[in-house]
């Protein structure tokens, strides 16, 4: 996917203070939904822990995914859940006590997950292969390497990180340099694809190239941004996404729909299956404690 | 479509932003732009949703009083216009109670949960061409509808939290009427975006820009009934009356907020009127043409300043038309707003059975028999293309068919053609219901009715009207 690149930067300060916080968010919003005992309490650190995720993809730049993951997991499966719990339990605050056995299953599953994941993240590559592979910006527009009658008219400023125009320029001139700009961007991706130790080098050369795609489709160079990037056509993710959900991957995006009937059932068994409710004195007269845990519970 | 759409995103650079870092010769950094978002959150979005959200608590209860044959809040203030900012002064001075078997974490977060959502909304809505928050989200209108319902999660946990039985059925009703009313919703919103062929709410405006022909609402016939499908399901997924179960208070003394007091209480009062214009900014945006006005003079000089020519050349002419872009947008929803009021103080409530049946068995089946129409248009109904060498030329956009120069040299399909008749329809309708408006305004200005007899209070016999 293109927009890989177009990803906002870590080295760019607000994002890093943005990524910390959304994961904090996210992290401690999990633990808290491990360690909470009160189910409703647990689906609410679970909106925290989705909505942290969800300001994650923001910051990827995947804005699709993460109104997905809102619209999915925080307005849909978490409705459903604390509507599961409210129909089906008869306490107001009941609480879930896990058996011994099914800690240890938690516990197996967890670890092996974790473990799973910390060997699945790419060990990072080494400098001289960054250098190698990577795709510089400035290489791009030395004058060299520029087509004839582009030369002397276009060159890059480092420092501003930006395309610099020199005298008058036509719509066409830059549209072809904008397309220049494209394919280069899809070499970089293909030879990231070919390359599984190859992470995108999130310094200069990224922000370069969102710098320089944005401010040529720009019709005015001095009206841009390059800390926000602009997708269009065919970095525009929703139209992929949509193409790629309704074609190719239509059955499987139809089979995970059953996802939202999985969460009920899952509401129901938590709260129906093992509860313990407080002795009513504690809870007051309010909500008529009439139900009482079931044996075994 | 794609092309047209690829030039239409470029035309909305952050203007402002621009125009202001460059004349106080401001570096763009990450520290400079961070610290401008912080100013623009601060001092401009923050107030202007509260504002819009206390003019809209003053103008429901000016509404209310005068259906109700009553003037409505007129002390505090020129016609009562500051009733809202003594009643948070009020509210905040008020103690913060929590019941005392209440969960406490959940009760004291559940306002927030409610209340947030219902602003960050805001961020994607065009209020105009360089005037919105965060315009190129490419998601935007689903970004809404994503952290629209979420917000639902706040009223279910103030409910629940309450320890309270009315809030805990308040909670339940909400949560029925959530879940459901969001398919109609979604579906009617999907048929509108058929028609766009774009989530991005900016480019929905610039799409929208060339006249009232060519807003979404008249795109197609499905789109018109959408319209109307969308507006419902919205008065029901606000909880509005005559879908307010929720907080019915009839029968469950105030629904999920029963036991919040002084600014928590408040905070769900302003969540649902931001909510209210949150949802009639979609309908704007999506079906009424966002900034543009009905002659499509926005969307002409914005092309002639912005596209065709430099930008950095037109700041202020730019910014003077998105301010009558923004006022345009303003007045619109809060038309929509107007309605959702009007409605609510005209027709009774139903049963929570009765409004799930009306999603259910009416909403729905509705909404889908609309997508499948919309889509099936999409395929089956010609499109005019102009050749253009103008390269944001959009076929139904940049037609003009009142002109006949246009006619005799282009032609015309199928779905111009409806277009123009449903516009001819939706002016009509506008028209009528304005003008009857206007006359009821105009002819019983003087008459004093109750409410329950057609008989004017003056021309009771004199012992009826003083005997109380």
């Amino acid at each position: 996917m293109t927009f890989a690149i177009l990803a906002s930067t870590p080295n760019d300060t607000a994002t890093a203070v943005l990524f910390y916080v959304f994961a904090l968010m996210a992290g401690g919003a999990a633990l808290a939904v491990v360690i909470s005992r009160n189910i409703v309490r647990m689906a609410v650190a679970l909106l925290f822990t989705l909505a942290g995720v969800a300001g994650l993809y923001f910051l990827l730049s995947a804005e699709f995914l993460a109104a997905v993951q809102l619209v999915v997991y925080a307005g849909g499966t978490l409705i459903l859940i604390v509507f599961g719990v409210m129909l089906t339990s008869k306490s107001p605050f009941s609480r879930y006590e896990p058996k011994a056995g099914e800690l240890v299953v938690a516990l197996a599953v967890g670890v092996t997950l974790l473990v799973a994941l910390v060997l699945a993240i790419p060990s990072g590559a080494t400098a001289a292969q960054v250098a190698a592979t990577s795709w510089s910006m400035a290489d791009a527009f030395k004058t060299e390497s520029l087509p004839e009658d582009l030369r002397g008219r276009v060159s890059y400023d480092a420092a501003r990180q930006r395309l610099v125009f020199r005298g008058r320029m036509s719509d066409a001139d830059r549209d072809g340099l904008l397309k220049r700009v494209v394919e280069e961007e899809q070499d970089q991706t293909k030879v990231a694809a070919a390359n599984p130790d190859f992470r995108l080098t999130p310094g200069a050369d990224a922000a370069a190239l969102r710098a320089s795609i944005g401010g040529l489709r720009d019709r005015s160079q001095r009206y841009f941004f390059p800390e926000r990037p602009l997708m269009t056509g065919e970095n525009y993710p929703v139209i992929t996404l949509g193409q790629a959900l309704l074609g190719d991957y239509l059955l499987p995006f139809e089979i995970v729909s059953v996802l939202l009937l999985a969460v009920m059932i899952g509401a129901t068994y938590l709260a129906k299956g093992r509860r313990h409710v407080e002795a009513p004195s504690a809870m007051g007269p309010s909500m008529g404690m009439s139900g009482t845990a079931r044996p075994g519970s | 479509m794609l092309a047209p759409m690829f030039s239409l995103a470029q035309t909305s650079p952050p203007l402002i932003q621009s125009y202001l870092f460059e004349h106080l010769h401001l570096p763009i950094n990450a520290g400079t732009t961070a610290a401008y978002d912080l100013l623009l959150v601060g001092a401009v979005f923050l107030p202007a949703v509260s504002l819009i959200a206390m003019f809209s608590i003053w103008w429901e209860r000016k509404v209310a009083g005068h259906i109700q044959s009553r003037l409505g809040p007129n002390r505090v203030g020129p016609i009562g216009l500051l009733q809202s900012i003594a009643d948070g002064a009020k509210l905040i001075l008020k103690e913060d109670l929590v019941p005392k078997d209440a969960d406490g974490y959940l009760f004291r977060l559940a306002p927030y949960l409610a209340f947030a959502p219902a602003f960050a909304a805001f961020l994607a809505l065009p209020f105009g061409p360089n005037m919105t928050f965060e315009g190129r989200l490419n998601v935007g209108v689903f970004w809404i509808l994503a952290i629209l319902s979420v917000e639902v999660m706040g009223v279910i946990l103030a409910g629940w939290a309450s320890n309270n039985k009315w809030s805990v059925y308040g909670a339940m009703r909400e949560a029925c009427q959530m879940v459901s009313y969001e398919i109609p919703l979604g579906i009617s919103i999907i048929v509108g975006i058929m028609a766009a062929g774009t989530l991005n709410m900016v480019q929905l405006g610039h799409l929208q820009a060339g006249g009232i022909h060519t807003w979404l609402i008249y795109r197609n016939p499905f789109a018109f009934i959408a319209f109307f499908v969308y507006f419902v399901a919205s008065l029901a997924s606000n909880k509005r009356a005559p879908f307010d179960l929720p907080e019915s208070e009839s029968e469950l003394v105030a629904g999920f907020h029963t036991e919040y007091s002084g600014l928590r209480f408040s905070f769900f009062f302003f969540a649902e009127y931001a909510a209210m214009f949150v949802v009639a900014g979609i309908q704007t945006a999506l079906f009424l043409g966002g900034w543009n006005d009905p002659f499509g003079l926005i969307g002409k000089f914005y092309t002639e300043w912005a596209v065709n020519s430099n930008a950095a050349d037109h700041v202020i002419q730019l910014f003077v038309l998105n301010l009558i872009g923004v006022g345009i947008f303003v007045g619109k929803c809060m038309g929509l707003v107007f309605v959702q009021m009007w409605i609510r103080w005209t027709l009774p409530r139903p049963r929570i059975d009765q409004v799930l049946y009306a999603c259910v068995k009416v909403l729905l089946p509705m909404a889908c028999v609309l997508l499948l129409g919309a889509a099936l248009w999409q395929l089956f109904v010609p499109e005019l293309w102009i050749p253009s060498a103008h390269d944001v030329a959009l076929p139904w956009r940049d037609y003009n068919p009142w002109s006949w120069s246009s006619w005799s040299s282009h032609g015309a399909s199928g779905a111009l053609v409806t277009q123009i008749v449903l516009t001819l329809i939706g002016v009509a309708g506008f028209t009528a219901i304005v003008g009857w408006i206007g006359f009821a305004a105009a002819s019983g200005r003087g008459l004093k009715q109750r409410l329950t007899d057609p008989a004017a209070i003056d021309q009771q016999p004199a012992s009826l009207a003083t005997s109380h």
